[in-house]
């Protein structure tokens, strides 16, 4: 894969959801660098560690000039911390899956916006779903529906921490096949947006 | 238990098939996957084979990958377990899996579990496989364990105990 213009493009889209998910937790929240990858789906689905272990996700699906799936899983821990940050204890568990979702519909939507917005595309965002379950199980069912080649998906992926209490959620952005072949010809030496 | 068996992993698209009394042949995380158990006996032996089906139609493209896909699977397995010197009249099968896991959503994202399960059902009974239980639908993730060994089937969602899916019984669904 000539995967470097990936990279640079997938650091500034998380540095925009880095942003924007600081300004709604009120704390400081950071990407790490992500790495890009096209990933045979059986390997893929480990990408959070154990396929058994408990998770929180929202999944957020985009359609138009790009087509593929936004996934934020978090550790149940971590998604509990996340929760707390914005809601006063005992606020009940609907305001808490609503948490959830919104952190998944801002980096979503941040991430989209800004590759939308370098190339000019038209791209829209499904509403967030947000699910509980084993992290396999998870991607399992998310991660075949935009598989970019033959059995495997481009994985661009990363981890977030915070300064204050530790958190532990993991970005994946799976296009499919299409549109990987689109985001390619535009980060082409020579395409319409090189040396930007 | 466990770790007196050496755990094969069937992983998205795979399929195992063992006659090892020490094998635990595993499907982790089903979520609108389904694993598919059929088994059989080599004289007296227990065989057994479990593919991880991610999708329910191949569209003539299965390839080299012919568990991933619903409409492929029951004949790749099935032909495996007879490679494996099991007759084809003495198949059964289990199955598990194919939740609706994202409530709400539309599309393939909601819909794609269903028509796995659906789809497998059709192509064992065109296979004359009789399917002797089967834990399907709902909204969790599941993990299929065959002990290989044990001469049984058992099913576990998140957090919880491992249920007995074969030989006493189905497990929902």
């Amino acid at each position: 894969l000539p995967d470097l213009d990936l990279v640079a493009l997938a650091a500034h889209a998380l540095g925009d959801v880095s942003d924007r998910l600081s300004a709604l937790l009120g704390r400081s929240l950071r990407a790490g660098p992500p790495s890009v990858a096209l990933v045979p789906l059986a390997e893929a689905v480990r990408a959070f560690g154990s396929e058994e272990a408990p998770a929180v996700a929202v999944v957020v699906s985009f359609t138009g000039d790009l087509v593929g799936q936004i996934l934020l899983l978090w550790t149940e821990a971590s998604a509990g911390r996340l929760v707390r940050w914005c809601l006063p204890p005992g606020a009940g568990a609907a305001l808490e899956e609503s948490v959830v979702a919104e952190v998944g519909n801002v980096a979503g939507s941040a991430f989209v916006s800004s590759v939308a917005d370098r190339f000019a595309w038209g791209i829209q965002l499904a509403p967030p779903v947000v699910v509980a379950d084993m992290a396999g199980a998870v991607l399992g069912s998310v991660l075949p529906l935009a598989e970019a080649a033959p059995g495997s998906v481009l994985l661009v992926r990363t981890e977030f921490s915070a300064a204050e209490e530790q958190v532990r959620g993991l970005f994946l952005l799976a296009p499919d096949g299409p549109s990987l072949a689109r985001l390619l010809a535009r980060l082409a030496p020579g395409g319409p947006v090189r040396g930007r | 238990v466990a770790a007196e068996y050496r755990v094969v992993v069937a992983g998205l698209g795979e399929r195992r098939v063992s006659a090892d009394p020490g094998d635990l042949l595993v499907a982790y995380g089903l979520g609108s996957c389904v694993g598919l158990v059929i088994w059989g006996w080599q004289g007296g032996r227990f065989v057994a084979g479990l593919a991880h089906v991610v999708m329910p139609d191949s569209r003539g493209q299965a390839g080299a990958e012919p568990a991933k896909y619903a409409d492929t699977a029951v004949a790749d397995l099935a032909a495996a377990l007879r490679r494996a010197g099991c007759r084809p009249d003495g198949l059964q099968a289990v199955m598990a899996g194919g939740a609706a896991m994202f409530r709400g959503a539309s599309g393939a994202l909601g819909e794609i579990g269903a028509a796995n399960a659906a789809r497998l059902r059709a192509e064992l009974e065109r296979a004359g496989i009789p399917l002797r239980a089967a834990a399907v639908g709902g909204e969790r993730g599941r993990t299929l364990r065959v002990w290989v060994g044990g001469q049984r089937i058992t099913v576990s969602a998140v957090g919880g105990a491992e249920v007995a899916l074969w030989p006493t019984g189905a497990a929902g669904g």
